[in-house]
């Protein structure tokens, strides 16, 4: 009885709106299974056995990818000296989660940069936690967790919704309609989450308390637990790299400048782990 | 039957003016329900210098569903400051409880809060840290409300199906549902909802072990004094702990991570004597 009642509704409408609607409709329809095609095209390329290929977003601008979570995890590969391949896909996204990076290995994909890690240092039989004390451990997953679960949303918002030139958008040629829908969407779930909510001097100051915390941390040490590098300075670079180099027209390269320290550190694990930086940032590099 | 053409001329009054009240429809809800939402302040004049803490009433299992409440109460008890509970749901500025008043202005936010009292009182309960601890503090507060949080959500919302504690807590059946639906979608978001709930699990152990690794054999995070993260660690352990009796979590906590068990007994004997005034057993008639 309703659903006829809705049809008659919808049989009723003035055709402008029927025709404008139907096109709407159908173009997400098609859009959305063409995404998902395109996405499984690649599936069909064959790694020898025990090749582990990271799947990502693609190269630059400005740094070797545009999530960080991909950054920690080739840190970590380079720094542990272990073997990799990179697939730049926008399109294709973890099954399980329907986020990047994801991992293939012998035909299984594993998602979440976190469980990659576990996932590794099991089929590798490496140590994550090499050298660290208990109570270091403890230590660097809160700051972990601080730039990836706060600091992470902060420069987010910064890129995508505050910064009013658009830049990231305009850098890849988005149309104003584009702008305006992804900005909106973006706001939303911001809002929601709750880092949406604060004004904008009080977000770069929530950044910039981040920053001091990992500072004052970190000291006049060359990595966050001495003269070794760990995996947690991989993914504490992961966010600071993407904050001063890929901010685009966001505050984020103003507030790490307020940390020098930081800003060396930053300069230090490209020039230790990214020697190829230079190139790697190329857009058209497919490496 | 011919198409009609849409011009100008042909649309009439009554499509037009069922359009414009279609739309006011599905807005007005929605702006109406923020406006209402809204903090005012409250009309009573309160007393000089003592803290008017707004949040939801008392809850069956400790005294608050909300960590952020229990948070903030705890700080207020920490640093002796006085305080009147003022038992509403209206929100504050951000859209949120709780939040505060004090001598005529409002703060939302508890970390907000607590730098407003920190200087409106002069008085840092954080006095005898050092930076570098003051550093590993901010950490270890932005893990848990930032990410141990969204976690404690998915448990009370998504895996809980008996959901007894906030049946003790008396929220009506639509309630539930709308709140359990955005949960999901806001998990989904942030990214933990889209693991399975063994992974998540897992992802929990972390950090507890890493709470459980830094405070170690001491009475509290920095010794034997609470600071600041003491209030925010106990107002999500008190959640984990006490408002999930139907889930793993509390097995997980007292199984392999007894001393932030009795790390929570503590500060409730020390700075909670009334406990057991301030939860409701389910009795809706206590506040």
């Amino acid at each position: 009885m309703a659903l006829s009642k809705v049809t008659d509704l919808l049989a009723n409408l003035p055709i402008g709106v029927k025709v404008l609607g139907g096109t709407f409709l159908t173009g997400t329809v098609l859009t959305v299974v063409w995404r998902r095609l395109k996405g499984r095209q690649t599936k069909s390329k064959v790694y020898p056995p025990n090749t582990i290929v990271i799947h990502q977003m693609g190269r630059g601008p400005h740094v070797p990818s545009l999530t960080p979570f991909a950054i920690k995890l080739e840190t970590y590969f380079r720094m542990e000296g272990i073997p990799y391949e990179v697939e730049h896909n926008w399109n294709r996204k973890a099954e399980k989660t329907g986020k990047l990076p994801f991992l293939e290995y012998n035909g299984e994909e594993i998602p979440d940069s976190e469980f990659i890690l576990e996932f590794i240092s099991k089929e590798k039989n490496v140590d994550l936690n090499k050298g660290l004390t208990p109570e270091q451990i403890g230590i660097g997953r809160a700051f972990q967790k601080m730039m990836e679960e706060n600091t992470y949303w902060c420069f987010v918002r910064d890129r995508w919704v505050l910064d009013e030139s658009s830049a990231i958008y305009k850098h890849f040629n988005l149309s104003w309609i584009v702008i305006y829908l992804v900005k909106r969407a973006q706001r939303k779930t911001l809002w929601t989450h709750g880092i949406g909510r604060y004004s904008p001097e009080q977000l770069r100051h929530i950044m910039s308390e981040d920053l001091k915390a990992l500072s004052r941390y970190l000291g006049s040490k060359n990595f966050l637990f001495g003269d070794k590098a760990s995996k947690f300075d991989c993914a504490i670079f992961g966010i600071l790299a993407e904050i001063r180099w890929a901010s685009f027209g966001g505050f984020g390269p103003v507030v790490i400048k307020e940390y020098p320290n930081l800003c060396d550190y930053c300069d230090r694990m490209k020039e230790t782990f990214w020697p190829d930086w230079d190139t790697v940032i190329k857009p058209d590099n497919k490496q | 039957m011919g198409m009609e053409t849409m011009t100008l001329s042909s649309l009439t009054p009554g499509p037009v003016l069922g359009g414009i009240v279609f739309v006011t429809a599905l807005l007005a809800p929605g702006i109406l329900y923020r406006r209402k939402r809204k903090s005012v302040s409250s009309p009573a004049p309160f007393p000089r210098d003592v803290v008017i803490l707004h949040q939801a009433s008392r809850a069956p299992y400790a005294p608050s569903l909300s960590p952020f409440a229990i948070k903030l109460e705890t700080y207020l008890r920490v640093a002796k400051i006085p305080y009147e509970n003022v038992y509403d749901s209206k929100r504050g500025s951000k859209g949120k409880i709780p939040w505060i008043e004090y001598n005529g202005e409002s703060v939302p936010d508890t970390e907000f809060c607590m730098q407003f009292l920190r200087e409106k009182r002069s008085l840092d309960i954080n006095e005898g840290l050092t930076p570098e601890q003051r550093a590993v503090a901010r950490a270890f507060q932005k893990m848990v409300d930032e990410h141990t949080y969204w976690i404690m959500i998915l448990f009370r919302w998504i895996y809980d199906e008996t959901k007894e504690v906030i049946n003790l807590a008396g929220w009506s059946i639509l309630k539930v549902k709308i709140v359990t639906y955005m949960a999901g979608k806001q998990t989904r978001d942030q990214g933990v909802g889209r693991h399975t709930q063994e992974e998540v699990e897992a992802i929990l152990d972390g950090d507890l072990t890493a709470l459980s690794q830094y405070l170690g054999d001491k009475q509290y995070f920095f010794g034997d004094t609470p600071t600041e993260v003491d209030c925010a660690i106990f107002g999500q352990l008190s959640q984990l702990l006490w408002h999930l009796p139907n889930t793993a979590v509390p097995k997980i906590l007292t199984e392999k991570h007894k001393n932030l068990v009795d790390y929570c007994e503590r500060i409730k004997t020390n700075f909670w004597p009334d406990w057991n005034s301030c939860i409701t057993h389910g009795d809706l008639k206590l506040k």
